[in-house]
């Protein structure tokens, strides 16, 4: 039985120790690494990935893919930039706010009520909302001139306001979803629709629900990033896509649905932002990026498919006959 | 219902082809010249690339394992490789690249089949990987044939070969349709294939050597993604690491708008060229009517959504819960 626990213990907690021994390498790599105005830059780099990494892991947690959320930024970024200038940052937010929301109920109701297979439905509306981001900029990079709210976003150096929204938005979304009845029903229904819809769950409104806190959370993400920026580019969600898809999966939430943990998705983002902090502060390039990248992913891949596989062949077998 | 649930499994991926006649003659009524044979190749060799990239996808996406997300970075692979190698003449040249790219989706079948490890994150992983690697092998630039010698010219010059006044990417897609559909359907491996994907656990315990066949769809997709690439990077006259850019989605929009549901074991090569052409189709009858990219990408979203929601449906309405 300790052994079986083993796979899931170490789905869990695998990023954590990761997350040290990276630290500790880069700290070693890279003597800046470690300093103050260093760690700032780092925390705010990844605090913006925070939003989008919470809303695809509930949407995870559901079993479920939101291809979107990437575009979803892209749009939310977009819309905060090209409306301020006339409704201020207020309207302007809540305008791409709204947009996000709207996209996510739009997912949900193509997943819950027509049945379309997430995956299909979250990449056709990626393919629309990347088409209608290029009609409302024309291609090109929008821009504001008021700096105030950078300056504002910028101030201060570790507690700075996004690394504050992020820590404060990832320890409500843990709680949610570990504490709260609605986040237990949404593990349940991730880990077995019929289960749950037999004990009397909405499954499909839960569905909905989770899908358009997705698209809101995206659309939340990207209206943070541009404002830091105080520019939006046409394709500045695509940056997060794949940092944080794998961020959720290494840190510890199950594809398969009903298992998530929004600390470690958190966690898994530092860590691999610290990677690409740290190897650049030694001045390495791109390349080694993406390769320090792809085989630290490889190996934390590889040990959790080797953890599940070993946990799935001694399913109903004695354990202490396998070694 | 049971009447039409019986329907010849050439048949299956039929559906598509009503959307393809339909934009026919959308096409013909647009503009007069569209029927011409020579403007309806052009239609195809425009979605050529994507149709051979596609036609190894459907393979994974037939196994049941989604997709096959390391398309892109196979496709700069083994063109950089094959544009670098040029001067050991044309066709060991392009042995050498599509051998690269042979060798991406022998790791990426060991892994998915051997460990079990989710497809869609260990593809992923592989991509980013691959990239690094492709930056890191040629110092991050591009690599340019050198018109000076025969193989160089000859391999600028291979993307708009043509052969009895049909362009060569055509025929190697006409045959690399036809090798996939032999495959599928008249062989043992397809009949295998078929079970695996319908049902992996069923598979295995009829004796099927699953991580076989799992290692066979990916080295499949990986070969087709070589072909492609190899033909992508004649197209462009350069080898670079982003010459595959988007692939991965778009062939995938293609399968399974061509009735191969990622559910698995369901539709057919046929289909999956119905799906090709329909989305040459649309982006060739869109631009006749004076309708920008941009645009194009929402309407193919849209229909995308539609048909395959539709397909769907009518699955269920017969009882098949293959959505």
């Amino acid at each position: 039985m300790r052994k079986v626990l083993a796979g899931d213990a170490f789905r869990r907690y695998a990023v954590y120790a990761l997350l040290v021994l990276v630290f500790c390498t880069m700290s070693v790599v890279a003597p800046r690494f470690l300093s103050i105005d260093n760690q700032a830059a780092l925390l705010k780099t990844a605090s913006l990935h925070v939003l989008p990494a919470i809303g695809f892991t509930l949407v995870l947690a559901l079993g479920q893919l939101d291809l979107s959320f990437a575009t979803v930024m892209t749009l939310g970024g977009m819309l905060t930039i090209g409306i301020e200038p006339r409704h201020g940052w207020f309207g302007a937010i809540a305008a791409a706010l709204a947009c996000g929301l709207g996209i996510g109920l739009v997912n949900g109701f193509l997943v819950a009520r027509a049945r379309v297979n997430s995956f299909i439905a979250t990449l056709g509306t990626l393919t629309i909302v990347q088409g209608a981001v290029n009609i409302y900029c024309g291609g090109n990079t929008l821009n504001v001139d008021d700096y105030g709210v950078f300056q504002w976003l910028d101030q201060g150096t570790l507690i700075a306001p996004p690394v504050l929204m992020a820590v404060a938005a990832a320890v409500i979304f843990e709680l949610v979803l570990q504490r709260t009845r609605f986040g237990l029903n949404l593990q349940l229904t991730g880990g077995n629709p019929t289960a749950a819809w037999e004990c009397g769950l909405r499954t499909d409104a839960l569905t909905i629900a989770v899908f358009a806190l997705s698209g809101f959370l995206a659309a939340a993400g990207g209206s943070l990033a541009a404002m830091k920026n105080i520019s939006a580019t046409p394709k500045m969600g695509n940056e997060s896509l794949m940092l944080v898809i794998a961020a959720v999966i290494v840190g510890g939430t199950s594809m398969k649905g009903g298992k998530a943990t929004i600390l470690g998705s958190v966690a898994a983002v530092l860590m691999l932002c610290a990677i690409t902090n740290g190897l650049s502060l030694r001045g390495l390039g791109q390349e080694t990026m993406l390769i320090v990248n792809g085989a630290v992913l490889a190996i934390l891949v590889l040990a959790q498919a080797i953890a599940t596989n070993r946990r799935e062949l001694m399913k109903g077998r004695r354990a202490e006959l396998l070694d | 219902m049971t009447a039409r649930y019986r329907v010849a499994p050439w048949l299956e991926g039929a559906g598509i082809y009503s959307l393809v006649v339909l934009l026919v003659l959308a096409g013909a009524v647009s503009s007069p010249g569209f029927l011409r044979p020579e403007s309806l190749l052009g239609t195809v060799q425009n979605v050529s690339l994507l149709g051979i990239a596609a036609t190894g996808v459907a393979f994974v996406t037939y196994s049941g394992h989604y997709a096959d997300l390391s398309v892109p970075a196979v496709m700069a692979l083994s063109g950089i490789v094959c544009v670098s190698s040029l001067r050991w003449g044309l066709v060991p040249a392009i042995l050498l690249g599509v051998a690269a790219g042979v060798a991406v989706g022998i790791v990426n079948g060991l892994v998915i089949g051997r460990l079990r490890a989710n497809p869609i994150i260990w593809t992923l992983v592989t991509a980013a990987a691959g990239s690094g690697l492709i930056r890191w092998a040629f110092s991050n630039s591009q690599a340019y044939p050198s018109t000076d010698t025969a193989a160089g010219k000859a391999f600028v010059v291979l993307f708009g070969e043509k052969v009895a006044g049909v362009p060569l990417t055509v025929l190697v897609l006409a045959a690399m349709i036809a090798a996939g559909q032999f495959l599928l359907v008249k062989t043992k491996f397809g009949a295998r294939l078929k079970l695996t994907g319908s049902s992996y656990e069923v598979a295995r315990m009829t004796g099927v050597d699953t991580r076989g066949i799992v290692l066979a769809v990916f080295v499949l997709s990986a070969f087709a993604a070589s072909v492609g690439g190899i033909l992508l990077a004649s197209l462009n006259r350069l080898g670079a690491e982003y010459i595959g850019k988007g692939y991965d989605f778009t062939s995938v929009t293609a399968v399974v708008l061509g009735g191969v549901t990622l559910a698995g074991g369901r539709g057919n090569m046929l289909g999956v060229l119905g799906g090709v052409l329909a989305i040459g189709l649309i982006e060739t009858v869109l631009t006749l009517n004076g309708v920008s990219v941009d645009w194009q990408e929402v309407v193919k979203g849209v229909l995308f959504i539609v048909v395959v929601g539709t397909s769907a449906y009518l699955a269920r309405r017969q009882g098949r819960d293959d959505a």
